[in-house]
């Protein structure tokens, strides 16, 4: 059986801010359709990590390749060429332009005479938005009035509307209720059926392990090791976290 | 009173209310003073004057929507610049008009360009960078024109002085330019990109938005329109003189402020510039009226901005 290609391999990962060695040599891997749950304690380098991938923080030493080919990943702009989308564990919104504005941001829809469509990208933020949370109506509002689980609703609707292949989700569920928790669950499992592939940072071990078919550790810019989920126990993951030391080093 | 609970209620939530409610009251309380001598003329003058102040008002006010610490305060140097040099090339004649047109913009895109080089490239803040700037461009302006009294071409004297039916045709041509900028900033990529920046510059660039390129032409669009001032004030009034801007540095910044753009970034108020500029033309008048000296009109100008922002800045903390 040849192996598959995998849809994202880092390599090597490096990153500095001064001093501090956010990310020390960590690589990870992503297949199609896939979810690797990304865990560790606060400041372990986890949204520093997947920020190389998306653009918004460049590694300093590393390769990142996507499905097979080597590419550089500079900016916002390039990671979304690559078909990544990003939701930040602080959500990046436009406090004063409503949720289709920011649904659009940066990829407006235009008119035939070069002028904001503001009617279409209503319309087709109305369709993407009703999918993930039925109860979010107020769309036009400014988003700086609204709950944290209809900006993170508008936050994950930009995701999925450009038809991402690679998701990296920091901490989604963060601001959000068991019920909008439980539908962004859904929503994991449903992408993951259509061939995403998606990076999951989170706390919440439990969540991580219910969706996560592998789940990789960090521990002060260090990759302890990544286990399958299904061979592995909650505590071995949670020593890991706290000791740093991976007792399945050989399984792999 | 026609207007009824919601509706009344709505239009009193916009921003740019104020400034012509403003406007209103301080045209009333001048008209009663005069026992209504002059009422029509008053209005007149106002929009002919407003007209100038608008045209800057309407740059600074993209330049502060791109965020906190945005300001173009060269705008007083560009319109010397301008009115310096479009002058003495079109040395009183019509043949050169268009040339002289071109040079005005010119030197807007010039003037611009070197601001936004300065914060860019130097990384200045744009409060120093703008006001250094300024300092090159007014000795530029000294230099060039210096002795200069060159009356405008006759075309554009007659153009910014003219009145059609009691309302000045500048007036007019404003009015129009305002509403072709405020259908830029709700209706295409640049105006929504300026908002997006204005309101989270961070947000704008993880959604791809090139804000530098943003802010570029953002500083361009100021000085283009500072230079556009330059030309029509130097018709308007009878040839160029090195100060003649002096006034556009407080006025430009007052009435973004008064119209209700927001002084935090990311919110503007393209009919608040008209309303505000009006107002602030009427209240000098109504003081001037009152027999106000030149030290009261200033004062009461700082306590009105003062007041703006409080009102401004009490109704953001509700949220
Ligand atoms: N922009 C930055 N400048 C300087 N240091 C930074 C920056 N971003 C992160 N760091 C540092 O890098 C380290 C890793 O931070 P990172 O945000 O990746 O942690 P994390 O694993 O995502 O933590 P959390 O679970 O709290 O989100 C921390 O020590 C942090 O202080
Ligand atoms: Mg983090």
């Amino acid at each position: 059986m040849t192996k598959q290609t995998p849809l994202v391999e880092m390599r090597n990962i490096h990153k500095r801010f001064g001093g501090v060695h956010a990310v020390r040599d960590v690589s990870i891997d992503l297949m199609p359709g896939e979810v690797v749950g990304v865990v560790g304690h606060n400041g372990a380098g986890k949204t520093v990590l997947i920020k190389a991938l998306s653009g918004a923080i460049p590694c300093d030493e590393g390769k990142i390749i996507i499905n097979g080919q080597s590419v550089e990943i500079k900016r916002p702009r390039d990671a979304r060429r690559y078909g990544i989308e990003c939701i930040y564990q602080t959500l990046a919104l436009s406090d004063n332009l409503d949720a289709p504005a920011n649904l659009f941001l940066g990829r407006e829809l235009m008119t035939r005479y070069g002028m904001l469509d503001d009617g279409a990208m209503e319309n087709e933020a109305r369709k993407v938005i009703q999918r993930l949370n039925p109860n979010f109506t107020n769309i036009k509002d400014p988003v700086r009035n609204m709950s944290g689980g209809q900006r993170q609703s508008v936050a994950i609707a930009r995701a999925i509307y450009f038809n991402a292949k690679i998701l990296i989700m920091d901490e989604p569920t963060a601001a959000l209720g068991p019920q909008e928790t439980a539908m962004v669950a859904e929503l994991i499992e449903q992408l993951k059926s259509e061939g995403i592939g998606i990076f999951l940072i989170s706390h919440d071990l439990h969540g991580v392990f219910d969706l996560a078919d592998r789940i990789s550790v960090m521990k002060n810019g260090r990759l302890v090791g990544t286990r399958r989920t299904d061979q592995v126990s909650k505590d071995e993951v949670l020593g890991m976290i706290i000791l740093g030391k991976n007792p399945g080093e050989q399984v792999q | 009173m026609i207007l009824k609970g919601p509706a009344l209620e709505r239009l009193f939530k916009k921003p740019w209310i104020w400034s012509y409610l403003g406007t209103l009251i301080v045209w009333l309380i001048t008209v009663s003073f005069t026992k209504g001598q002059g009422a029509g003329d008053i209005i007149t003058a106002a929009l002919s004057f407003a007209t100038f102040t608008v045209i800057v008002g309407l740059g600074q006010m993209f330049v502060i929507t791109t965020g906190p610490g945005n300001i173009d305060l060269s705008i007083p140097a560009n319109i010397a610049l301008s009115g310096a040099v479009t002058m003495k090339i079109m040395d009183g004649t019509n043949d050169m008009l268009v040339v002289g047109f071109l040079v005005a913009m010119g030197c807007g895109l010039l003037v611009g360009i070197f601001n936004y080089s300065l914060i860019r490239i130097l990384k200045i803040p744009p409060i120093i960078a703008t006001l250094s700037s300024s300092f090159l461009v007014l000795s530029t302006a000294i230099a060039y024109g210096r002795g200069l009294k060159v009356k405008p071409p006759p075309f554009l004297a007659d153009f910014t002085t003219e009145m059609v039916y009691g309302v000045p045709m500048l007036a007019l041509v404003v009015i129009g330019l305002a509403f072709g900028l405020s259908v830029v900033l709700h209706r295409t990529l640049y105006g929504r990109s300026v908002l997006a920046i204005g309101q989270n510059m961070r947000a704008a660039r993880l959604a791809g938005i090139n804000v530098e390129r943003i802010r570029f032409a953002t500083y361009v669009l100021s000085g283009l329109l500072a230079s556009l001032c330059g030309l029509a004030l130097a018709g308007f009034s009878g040839g160029a003189s090195l100060n003649m801007g002096e006034e556009y540095l407080l006025a430009s910044i007052a009435v973004v402020v008064i119209g209700g753009t927001s002084v935090a970034g990311g919110r503007a108020n393209v009919p608040g510039i008209w309303g505000a500029s009006l107002f602030m033309f009427l209240l000098v008048t109504m003081l001037n009226t009152l027999g106000a000296s030149g030290g009261v009109r200033l004062i009461m100008t700082g306590l009105i901005i003062i007041a703006v922002i409080t009102a401004a800045g009490g109704e953001k903390q509700q949220h």
